[in-house]
């Protein structure tokens, strides 16, 4: 490790990885610390993502990280109602064991270094357009000069609170998760197969993603916090995939919690940007964070790679990084947030009504006469999705 | 005296429970949680937030 790098990129997952590898790139000389022994151990996701070919954007991703390919969408919802959106090659399935070192391999092979086993442990103020980052190894305590720090240090974030930014998450929009990975494919092969708006698992879903290459299922579940405790989430999901499929041989577990508040509202400082989870960029509605961070991360190296040659690595300007993330998904995120918190607050009449007229417009064996056909209903949900809130 | 405990053989190591402290309380390398009991206030929001149980307040220092 030297004393001094252009950039320190505190966290080797997709978004951190990303722009690490962008900023290297440059010519620019770039620190990536991860704190786990492995970078991708152990995964903390459904590993359902975006299309092969937007993957790609950030590649060359090898076919052994895509475990499967996936043209639809089907959902269980209240009262036997369902969902079954048909869209060719809309994702694929991951297997984020091999896609993070991937990335963290891409980045290192463009000039980036990489330290696993490492983590942030302070962040001091900047001083003479510096900060200082105390890093933690096997081998002792050390301490390097960055110009720009990107925390993309997950949805544990304590960069950005070291620091000043109120990014730690909020007990009622955040997610708590469970995936148990069971031998075989427990539903549609080419599906992600969803279960929402029965009774308990109303603040959520539960989810069913094949995994074709390794002939597993990722079985899990996400809910927002409980206002009260109760069963773990894994208790629940055990006993639904119990109910659902009785002889399901489960070969591992996993955990993550999801931050859902949509982007925070401001995550950049003077010489310190946030990137990925750690600045809730995950999709409010399905709770999905891949490419959102990898997209954030370039976006970051982008405006950090401009603040690096004009030497002005300022808040303002990197300003400019926070607009360009808003642009290219913010937005969006707020409609999924309204979307989300739209269908929870509804009683389960008026979800079932929802459903229909979903299942109307997007459905595979959906009528979309229907939507004409039962025109009250399709009104109803349209004006109350419209004067939500 | 009430006091958080970690019960290592449940935790996943997702370390959703370090994102969640209000205090910054806790931090997490790989399964060793470190708790801050000083700044911990036994809100209970990690013990409602961690997905597989792994978290509780003890009522006696020694549980």
């Amino acid at each position: 490790m030297r004393k001094e790098y252009d950039a320190v990129v505190v966290g080797a997952g997709p978004g951190g990885s990303v722009a690490a590898r962008e900023l290297a790139k440059q010519g620019f000389s770039v620190l990536l610390l991860e704190k786990r022994e492995r970078v991708g151990y152990p995964v903390r996701c459904g590993e359902a993502s975006t299309t092969f070919e937007d993957l790609q954007n950030f590649g060359p991703i090898p076919e052994e990280c895509i475990e499967s390919n996936i043209n639809g969408l089907f959902v269980y919802g209240p009262d036997n109602t369902k969902i079954d959106y048909y869209k060719k090659n809309v994702g694929v399935m991951l297997n984020r064991e091999k896609f993070d070192p991937c990335l963290a391999e891409l980045a290192v092979k463009d000039g980036a270094e990489l330290h696993t086993f490492a983590r942030a442990s302070a962040v001091s103020a900047v001083e003479n357009g510096k900060r200082t980052v105390t890093i933690v190894t096997a081998s002792g305590t050390e301490n390097v000069k960055t110009k720009v720090v990107v925390g993309a240090d997950g949805v544990e974030s304590l960069i950005g609170r070291m620091a000043g930014i109120p990014s730690g998450q909020k007990p009622k929009l955040t997610c708590c998760g469970v995936d148990i990975k069971v031998e075989g494919i427990l539903t549609n092969p080419e599906y992600l197969t969803f279960w929402q708006g029965h009774d308990w698992i109303n603040d959520g879903y539960i989810w069913s993603f094949p995994k074709v290459r390794s002939n597993t299922t990722n079985f899990g579940a996400g809910f927002l916090i409980p206002s009260k405790e109760g069963p773990s989430i894994l208790e629940v999901t055990l006993d639904w995939l119990q109910k659902l499929f009785p002889n399901a041989k489960i070969l591992g577990t996993v955990g993550g919690v999801i931050p859902v508040s949509g982007n925070l509202e401001n995550y950049v400082l003077d010489s310190l940007v946030l990137v990925g989870d750690a600045a809730h960029h995950t999709n409010p509605l399905t709770g999905g964070g891949i490419s959102a961070a990898m997209r954030a991360g370039r976006h970051a190296a982008q405006v950090i790679g401009e603040g690096l040659r004009s030497n002005n690595l300022s808040s303002e300007f990197l300003k400019k990084y926070e607009s360009l993330v808003e642009a290219d998904f913010g937005k969006s995120h707020q409609k999924q947030l309204k979307f989300r918190r739209f269908l929870l607050e509804q009683n389960k009449k008026d979800q079932v009504d929802t459903y229909h007229v979903l299942n109307a417009a997007l459905g595979k064996d959906g009528k979309k006469l229907d939507l004409l056909t039962h025109p009250l209903r399709t009104l109803r949900v349209i004006s109350a999705y419209r004067k939500f809130k | 005296m009430k006091k958080l405990v970690h019960l290592r053989e449940k935790c996943l190591e997702c370390a959703g429970c370090v994102g969640i402290c209000p205090k910054m309380a806790l931090d997490m390398y790989g399964l060793d949680l470190q708790i801050n009991h000083e700044n911990c206030s036994k809100c209970g929001l990690c013990v409602k937030a961690c997905p597989a149980g792994a978290l509780k307040i003890s009522e006696n220092e020694n549980a």
